[in-house]
C-alpha cells in the first residue's frame, strides 16, 4: 500500500465533467512526476519505506500543549523584504507572473480597506488555516463578503485555505486580484479539484510576497493509490524573506494542508483517515528532508474532529495539536481545525496561537459572520529565522485569545 | 437558542419544500454551521440529485457536517434508496443509514443492492462503508460483500473486506 507525491486520481463523479486537465493554472508536476521525485518513490518502494503498516506502528509520547496567555496580537513592525514574486508554476496568480492563468488586477477591482488589527512583525511570521465554507461563484461576487474574507487573509503570512468551489479556482483569482488592489502583495497557488463525489473542492494556499517566499515547484496533492482519502491533502513548501544583513537563515516549512470527511473521521469509520494522515505526516516530512534536509512539517487544516479523534496523527513522537481544544466554529461550540508540529523539531513556534474572530473582530452581525463561512481562522506564530535544530529554548504553547 | 433562532429553524422545512431554488439555498445556508440538526434528513438528501448546482452543492455541504438522521427515518431512506437511481441521492441516503448504525438493520438489503447495482461507485463505497457501520446485524450481507472483496475496484474490495471483518468482529463479540 503506498503513499506516493505527485498527480491525483481523476475525480470520479456520477454527473461532472471532467475538468482535469483543461485548468491552465493547475499544477501538481512537482516531486511526482520529476525524475527525483519517481526516483526517490522507487527507491522507498524498494527498501519498504512506503508500507502504511510501518508507520502504524509508530506510538510515542503527545507533546502537552498547555495554554498560558500571552500578549496581544502583533508586535513592533518592519517591512519586509519585497522581493521578486516567487509565483512561476501555473498554478499560481500574480500581476506580471507569466505563467498561463496569472492574472493583473483588474480595473473594475474595487479596493478595500485592510484593517490591521496588529501590527506585523518582522521577526515572526503567522499561519492559518481557513475553511471558507463553499468559497465559490456566489461568496466571489458578494462584495461584502469578499472584503472580510480579504481583510481576514491580510492579518497572516500564508493562509491553508480549504473549500474552493468551482473548478476553476476564480474565487481565489479574485480575492489575490482584491488584496492586490487594496495595496498587499499576496500570491496563491490552487489544487486541482479533488472529492468521491461529484461536489469537488480544491485547496488553496495563499501568501504575502513581501515577507514569504514560495518554493518553486514545491506545491502537490500527495498521491493515494489505494483511495485511502477523501480529499488527499496538499502540499507546499515557503520560506519566509528575511533581511540578509541579519545574517540569520529564513524558516523554511512545509505545509500539509488537509480537509477529511467527517463520516471517515468518526471512531467507527472503517478505513478512518486520522490513520491516515500520520501516515502523510510522517512521510511528507521525510520526503522534505531528504531533498531539502528539512523537518519542519506543518499540517492544518479542517480535520473535523477535537484532539480525542485524531488518533494516530496524534501519535506521532512529539506532534500534537498547537490549539488542542479551541472552538474554531463560527458559532464558537465546536473544534474542528487544528495546526499540528512536531514541537522537537518546528522550534521556531513561538508559542502563539488563536482563532480569528471575524465577527467580533470586524463587526459583523452573526448573520453576516454566517455568510462568510462556517469556520474561523486558526493561526499560529512562528519565528521568521531558523532555529538552530537543538536549540534548548523550545516554545511553550500560550493562547492570545 | 434565541426565539430569533427558534422561529428561523421553524421556517427550514417550508424553505426546504419551497419549489425555488433560491429559497431552498437560504434555508441550506441557515441550516449550514449548525450541527446535530435532526428531523430535516429525508427533505435534504432528496436535494443532492437537484438540477440546480447551488441547491446540489449546499445539500452535500449540510449533509456533510450538519445532519444527524434519526432511527425513525430509515424506513422512509430505504424507500428513497429503493426508487431512486441518482448516484449522489443514494450515497448521501446511505450515509445517513450509516450514521444510525445498527439501527439501519432493516436496510441491509437495500444497501447490498447499491453495492452491487448503483452505476455510481461512490454510491457502491458508501453502501459497504454503511453496513460496516451496521455491524453483527448486518450478517446476512457477508456473502454478498465476499464478491465484491473478490472482483470490484480496489478501494470497493478494501472495504468491503474491511466492512466483513468488522461485522464479524461485532458478531463474535455479541456471542
Amino acid at each position: 500500500m503506498g503513499l506516493l507525491f505527485g498527480r491525483k486520481r481523476g475525480q470520479r463523479s456520477s454527473r461532472s465533467n471532467s475538468t482535469v486537465g483543461n485548468l491552465p493554472f493547475m499544477r501538481f508536476l512537482g516531486p511526482g512526476v520529476s525524475a527525483g521525485g519517481i526516483v526517490t518513490a522507487v527507491f522507498m518502494f524498494m527498501t519498504g519505506r512506503v508500507d502504511f503498516a510501518a508507520f502504524d506502528l509508530i506510538r510515542g509520547t503527545v507533546a502537552s500543549a498547555e495554554s498560558q496567555p500571552a500578549g496581544p496580537l502583533g508586535n513592533p513592525g518592519v517591512q519586509g523584504d519585497p522581493g521578486q514574486f516567487a509565483n512561476s508554476s501555473p498554478g499560481n496568480f500574480a500581476p506580471g507572473s507569466q505563467a498561463s492563468g496569472s492574472l493583473g488586477v483588474g480595473p473594475s477591482v474595487q479596493p478595500v480597506t485592510l484593517n490591521q488589527l496588529g501590527q506585523r512583525s518582522a521577526a515572526t511570521i503567522r499561519i492559518a488555516t481557513f475553511n471558507i465554507q463553499i468559497f465559490g461563484k456566489k461568496k466571489m461576487s458578494n462584495a461584502n463578503v469578499m472584503s472580510v474574507i480579504a481583510n481576514v487573509v491580510s492579518q497572516f503570512d500564508v493562509v491553508a485555505i480549504q473549500e474552493v468551489r468551482g473548478g476553476d479556482a476564480a474565487p481565489v483569482r479574485a480575492l489575490v486580484d482584491l488584496l492586490r488592489a487594496s495595496g498587499a502583495q499576496y500570491s496563491a497557488t490552487v489544487s486541482e479539484p479533488i472529492g468521491r463525489t461529484s461536489q469537488t473542492e480544491s485547496y488553496a494556499y495563499v501568501w504575502d510576497d513581501s515577507r514569504i517566499q514560495f518554493v518553486p515547484e514545491s506545491a502537490y496533492l500527495v498521491q493515494d493509490p489505494a483511495d485511502r482519502m477523501h480529499r488527499e491533502p496538499m502540499v507546499a513548501s515557503f520560506s519566509t524573506r528575511v533581511n540578509p544583513s541579519s545574517g540569520r537563515p529564513p524558516f523554511r516549512f512545509t505545509l500539509i494542508n488537509a480537509h477529511t470527511s467527517p463520516s471517515e473521521v468518526t471512531a467507527s469509520a472503517i478505513g478512518n483517515e486520522m490513520n491516515v494522515l500520520d501516515d502523510v505526516f510522517v512521510r511528507v516530512r521525510e520526503y522534505d528532508n531528504q531533498i531539502s534536509g528539512e523537518e519542519d512539517t506543518i499540517m492544518l487544516g479542517d480535520l473535523n474532529v477535537d484532539t480525542r479523534g485524531l488518533r494516530e496523527l496524534a501519535q506521532i513522537p512529539n506532534v500534537s495539536s498547537i490549539a488542542g481544544d479551541t472552538k474554531t466554529n463560527t458559532l464558537g461550540t465546536k473544534t474542528y481545525d487544528h495546526i499540528l508540529i512536531d514541537h522537537t523539531m518546528t522550534r521556531e513556534f513561538t508559542g502563539r496561537y488563536g482563532v480569528l474572530q471575524f465577527q467580533s473582530d470586524f463587526g459583523l452581525t452573526a448573520e453576516q459572520a454566517k455568510s462568510v463561512s462556517d469556520h474561523q481562522p486558526l493561526w499560529a506564530e512562528f519565528s521568521a529565522y531558523e532555529m538552530p535544530q537543538f536549540d534548548p529554548v523550545a516554545g511553550t504553547p500560550s493562547s492570545v485569545r | 437558542m434565541s426565539s430569533e433562532n427558534t422561529s428561523k429553524h421553524a421556517q427550514w422545512p417550508a424553505m426546504l419544500g419551497s419549489e425555488t431554488p433560491e429559497q431552498q439555498v437560504d434555508a441550506l445556508r441557515q441550516i449550514s454551521g449548525n450541527s446535530e440538526v435532526t428531523g430535516l434528513t429525508l427533505a435534504i438528501v432528496p436535494m443532492a440529485g437537484s438540477r440546480d448546482d447551488d441547491v446540489r452543492m449546499w445539500a452535500s455541504e449540510v449533509l456533510e457536517s450538519s445532519i444527524k438522521p434519526h432511527a425513525g427515518e430509515v424506513d422512509d431512506l430505504i424507500e428513497l434508496m429503493d426508487k431512486n437511481d441518482d448516484g449522489e441521492v443514494c450515497y448521501w441516503a446511505a450515509t445517513m443509514l450509516g450514521r444510525l448504525g445498527e439501527a439501519s438493520v432493516a436496510a441491509v438489503p437495500t444497501l447490498v443492492s447499491c453495492m452491487n447495482k448503483s452505476m455510481y461507485l461512490p454510491a457502491r463505497e458508501r453502501a459497504v462503508w454503511a453496513l460496516a457501520q451496521v455491524g453483527a446485524q448486518a450478517v446476512d450481507a457477508i456473502s454478498a460483500l465476499r464478491k465484491v472483496s473478490e472482483t470490484s475496484p480496489p478501494r470497493l474490495q478494501r472495504l468491503a473486506s474491511e466492512a466483513i471483518n468488522r461485522i464479524l468482529s461485532d458478531d463474535e463479540a455479541a456471542a
